[in-house]
């Protein structure tokens, strides 16, 4: 049987990413010495080999696009620290390389950056940057519901790759890149801005103006370092910016257009129509009079429109907001729906100084986000409310992940993870995202005061479908052994490997089976009773193909609350 | 002290969302011994959102030339040009005459055989509210004008506390839903989680324009699922992680209403009238099912919503503007006519809302955020062939104009939504307790439905 060249070379990178190989799960694992925390963590005990490498899981499934058990072992003998560091370092797994060979084809369409996609967060080595892109694409989002870029996946792999690339920069760089993106430029039309035409009414378009504060900087309104609502002298909030202020910005924008377009050929878009190349500005366009962005800043007239927006981007970034506002939907991303105002502050503290005295940094802010003591212990301390609705497309990424998806084809083809999640990589439905960080379903606000911002999409339809995707594509879609001797045919079957956990049941036991689940599926999440529940149900089954009954327990764990919530 | 009333005690008496679990043990209580006095008849509502706000000044245009040249003037070259308008005839006093343009002719039809009205210039407002109190501070304004999320929020809550996570649609329900019964939403979603059918009590149910699907691996008409389903039921019961409890309570309710609504929708009548394919069409389609559906799913009183997007159109207006109203002209129609075939035309009402209206004044080849918008309201019992509320003057800085083409509303989005409750068959009470901040609006100008 034929396997690609693309599937071996994924196996590689698997390996190479582990460092370790799945046969050294048994060997006992190296003591972490000094518990990579800044912060005084809970008393130390003496480690255990189960409960290590469920903490090493619980960072994972943070971090990544899902745990498993090589990961864990590798996570293990070089500490989290030391991963996370690692993690930084590896260069971007992109996502334009992988579309652009099937541009020129007839049948181009958005398959193709979908399958890069599943190809970089499945078997991309740099899982954190892929897995902090992907929190930025949900931040600062391009959609392709939009009608020049839904014909244009290039454009969004090409936009994806900046949110890669740049996903450790700073943010006032991710800003800048993002906001001159000609797919930014397309989606919240200050591609082609001009300056106002008195005469005729016409004012600066205020889409992209608006937006750019709205939702990538500063928000709505005031906040304190903590992200709690800053209030005036009458206990009112404070709206961070007014009309007048959309206004500045709105006439900041003029005068981009696609890359080396001029006077002449302003309006002749299709003669520089290049969604690839950054924005680039024609100063005819360009409004030249004085503008005033936040009280206190006021951009002189007659710049040039470089000069303005790098003027207007650096008010953006230095605004007492965004650390604040930018530091906690990275934490509901990553960790927690909920975090303390202290776990917000200090992330917020690390975004205005990473120690050398630079703002912004984001790989300081990522680490700090994994490394803060409620990313490590929160569960502990708040076990009933601690963490997340994990996002449905990442349940799926996981479950492929740990259980080494395998095909014959020559890639990922799954096209439209929007049926079963509710969501897929830049496809929102507007600017706005699939959910906002705010949503909280009625009850849950009304009985705790807490937000689950995922659920916003978990429609009865939505969860109904992610179960099934479950069902179809793991409790009836699964081999062991050698893939030879499986009926994988089809050219776009799917497949889950359980050869790891029919041997962990034939030699170990069931008990060892559900204790493997629970490291890498829930990271502990399984309480004693539910262990010992699923181990008598897998004993007492009469069904006597183990691989199913392996596939039966994954897909009933994964379809719970105790693997839903990621905690 | 019946259930009605004593969710009036609890509305009127302000108690807050911090208390809603002990209210709900009470319900469950008060439930136990008491229903709710069922509503006669059936009534449906269908609310169709256009997401991201309708420039519905290129919707209602003067028809003659000095008016048209008003308009023109402001709109520049975003203005629909003069030949191509349907005039409506109308026995509505109206500053000035207005029509549609031609690619909406399925909604001057509808309009012209009485089933369809417009409501003029509606948006959320905390007060009736005037150019000049705005420009001397004193007028209280709706938080966060201009936002997209703020303001489908403020639509759909009926109010202007921004923190209110209940609509008013939900909070009907709270009232005359009889919630002791595990049964299906009176509040059915076709475009996911929305405020405007959540209430305190009641939650929206969502389905899609395919239906309702089916958990294959955990149905229980399957026996072979029997025992997975078994072990679920019970591993899930093992967890009590309170982001796990809204979770299993969104499945619970997909697991039993799946079922319910599949076996309701298994035998329908063919109707004669189809659907387009597009995603407004084929969700007023399965809207229509279920409506047809309504006594397999012994519904009395019913609440759709419905999302069609597309509608913020900074730029490419003059291309997608004409196409999203051609397409929602369309469907509206194709919904009149499978409703007659039901012979359910007084019983159901449709009604738009949208985030906000748009700047009359152009940014080059788009419109920006405004406030004030027209809606549509159609069906058997709309008092049709009108247009009601006050339609502003177009003029660039009227006393209607906060600025650049921004209209002030002249009719409150609670005062448009309240008529829509009477209909539906609650009290004047009852309205006054789903929209809190009624009683500032003076209610009688826009009279659109038929009384009870």
């Amino acid at each position: 049987m034929m396997r690609s060249s693309i599937f071996l070379f994924s196996i590689v990178l698997l390996v190479s990413c582990g460092g370790d190989s799945a046969n050294n799960t048994t060997a006992s694992p190296p003591v972490i010495d000094n518990p990579p925390t800044t912060t005084t963590p809970p008393t130390p005990e003496p480690v255990d080999p189960y409960q290590q490498k469920i903490q090493a899981a619980r960072l994972l499934n943070q971090a990544t696009f899902g745990a498993t058990l090589t990961d864990i072992n590798y996570l293990i003998t070089r500490g989290e620290e030391a991963w996370i560091e690692e993690q930084l370092n590896i260069p971007p797994s992109l996502h334009y390389p992988l579309v652009e060979p099937f541009i020129d084809n007839d049948d181009f369409w958005r398959t193709y950056r979908i399958s890069a996609w599943w190809q970089n967060t499945l078997y991309g080595e740099d899982q954190l940057r892929q897995r902090v892109a992907f929190a930025l694409s949900e931040i600062f989002v391009v959609s392709e519901y939009n009608g020049v870029l839904f014909d244009s996946p290039e454009a969004l792999a090409n936009y994806y790759d900046i949110l890669v690339t740049n996903a450790f920069s700073s943010y006032r760089h991710l800003l800048e890149k993002i906001t001159l993106s000609p797919a930014m430029g397309v989606y919240l039309s200050m591609l082609g801005n001009e300056k106002p035409n008195i005469a005729r009414n016409i004012r600066p378009d205020e889409n992209y103006a608006r937006e750019v504060m709205q939702l990538f900087s500063v928000g709505l309104v005031e906040l304190n370092i903590d992200g709690s609502l800053k209030l005036d002298s009458a206990g009112q909030i404070i709206p961070t910016y007014d009309q007048t202020v959309i206004k500045g910005f709105a006439h900041v924008f003029t005068g981009w257009n696609f890359n080396g377009t001029t006077e002449d050929t302003w309006y002749r878009w299709w003669q520089n129509f290049n969604l690839l190349e950054p924005m680039s500005a024609v100063t005819h366009y360009h409004d030249a009079q004085e503008k005033h962005l936040f009280s206190g800043v006021l951009l002189p007239a007659n710049q040039t429109p470089e000069k303005d927006l790098s003027d207007a981007l650096d008010a953006l970034a230095n605004h007492s907001n965004v650390p604040p506002f930018i530091a906690k939907q990275l934490i509901q991303k990553l960790i927690t729906s909920n975090p303390t105002p202290e776990y917000i502050e200090r992330i917020a503290r690390v975004f205005i100084d990473n120690g050398f005295g630079e703002r912004g940094d984001l790989a300081a802010v990522i680490k700090a986000i994994l490394l803060d003591e409620e990313a490590r212990f929160g569960h502990d301390l708040a076990p009933q409310s601690f963490g997340k609705v994990r996002e449905p497309i990442i349940r799926a990424t996981h479950m492929w992940r740990a259980f080494n998806l395998t095909y014959i084809s020559d890639r990922i083809d799954f096209s439209w993870p929007d049926y079963f999640f509710g969501q897929a990589p830049l496809a929102s439905p507007s600017v706005f995202n699939f959910y906002r960080p705010d949503y909280s379903p009625i009850e849950l606000n009304a009985s705790y005061g807490l937000v689950a911002p995922e659920l916003q999409i978990a429609t009865e339809s939505t969860m109904t479908n992610t179960i099934n995707f479950f069902a179809w594509y793991g409790l009836w879609r699964h081999f062991s052994g050698e893939v030879e001797n499986t009926d994988i045919s089809e050219e776009d079957e799917l497949y889950l490997d359980f050869s790891t956990e029919v041997s962990i049941a034939e030699e170990e036991g069931a008990q060892a089976l559900l204790e493997h689940l629970n490291i890498v599926l829930t990271a502990g999440a399984l309480n004693d009773q539910a262990i010992t529940l699923l181990v008598n149900a897998f004993e007492e089954s009469e069904q006597q193909d183990i691989e199913s009954k392996i596939a039966n327990l994954v897909f009933l764990i994964m379809s719970a609350p105790q693997y839903a919530i990621q905690r | 002290m019946n259930k009605r009333q004593f969710l009036k005690s609890i509305l009127a008496s302000g108690v807050g969302l911090s208390s809603y679990s002990a209210v709900g043990q009470q319900l469950a209580m008060i439930n136990a011994s008491a229903k709710a006095a069922p509503l006669e008849n059936y009534k449906a509502l269908v609310c169709i959102f256009l997401y991201g706000g309708n420039d519905s000044y290129n919707m209602l245009i003067p028809t003659e030339t000095s008016d048209y040249q008003t308009y023109a003037d402001v709109r520049q070259n975003l203005a629909i040009a003069q030949e191509t308008l349907i005039p409506l005839s109308t026995s509505s006093s109206l500053p000035y005459a207005l029509g549609v343009p031609d690619y909406m002719s399925p909604v001057s039809e509808l309009f012209h055989q009485g089933r369809l009205a417009f409501i003029n210039n509606v948006g959320p407002l905390v007060e009736p509210t005037f150019k000049a109190n705005i420009e001397n501070g004193s007028a209280l304004l709706p938080p966060q004008l201009f936002s997209h999320n703020d303001q489908q929020k403020l639509w759909e809550t009926a109010g202007s506390n921004i923190n209110e996570l209940s609509g008013w649609a939900g909070r009907m329900a709270d009232l005359i839903t009889d919630t002791s019964a595990n049964s299906l939403s009176m509040n059915i979603s076709l475009a996911g989680n929305n405020v405007m059918q959540t209430g305190k009590i009641v939650q929206p149910y969502s389905m899609t324009a395919d239906g309702a699907p089916m958990f294959d691996a955990l149905n229980p008409l399957h026996n072979w699922n029997s025992q997975r389903i078994a072990l679920f039921d019970q591993l899930i019961a093992l967890d009590n992680h309170v982001l796990g409890n809204s979770y299993k309570k969104i499945m619970s309710t997909a697991r039993t209403n799946a079922l319910q609504v599949n076996q309701a929708l298994d035998s329908l009548p063919i109707l004669a009238t189809t659907f387009d394919q597009d995603s407004l069409s084929q969700e007023l389609a399965m809207t229509t099912k279920l409506i047809a559906a309504r006594e397999a799913l012994g519904m009395n009183r019913q609440v759709f919503f419905i999302g069609f997007g597309g509608w913020d159109t900074h730029d490419r207006q003059l291309l997608d503007h004409p196409r999203l109203l051609n397409t929602l002209s369309l469907a509206l129609h194709r919904f009149n006519d499978a409703i007659n075939e039901l012979g359910l035309s007084e019983s159901v009402t449709a009604f738009t809302a949208s985030d906000f209206g748009r700047t009359l004044t152009s940014n080059g080849d788009g419109t920006d955020h405004g406030w004030g918008g027209h809606q549509l309201v159609m069906g058997g019992a709309v008092n049709g062939g009108k247009l009601y509320g006050e339609m502003p003057e177009l003029a660039l800085n009227s006393q209607n104009d906060l600025a650049d083409g921004r209209m002030i509303p002249t009719t409150s989005s609670e005062e448009y939504g309240a008529q829509l409750a009477k209909w539906f068959g609650l009290t004047d009470a009852e309205v006054a307790q789903v929209f809190p901040t009624l009683s500032r609006f003076d209610q009688n100008n826009i009279n659109f439905l038929q009384s009870n």
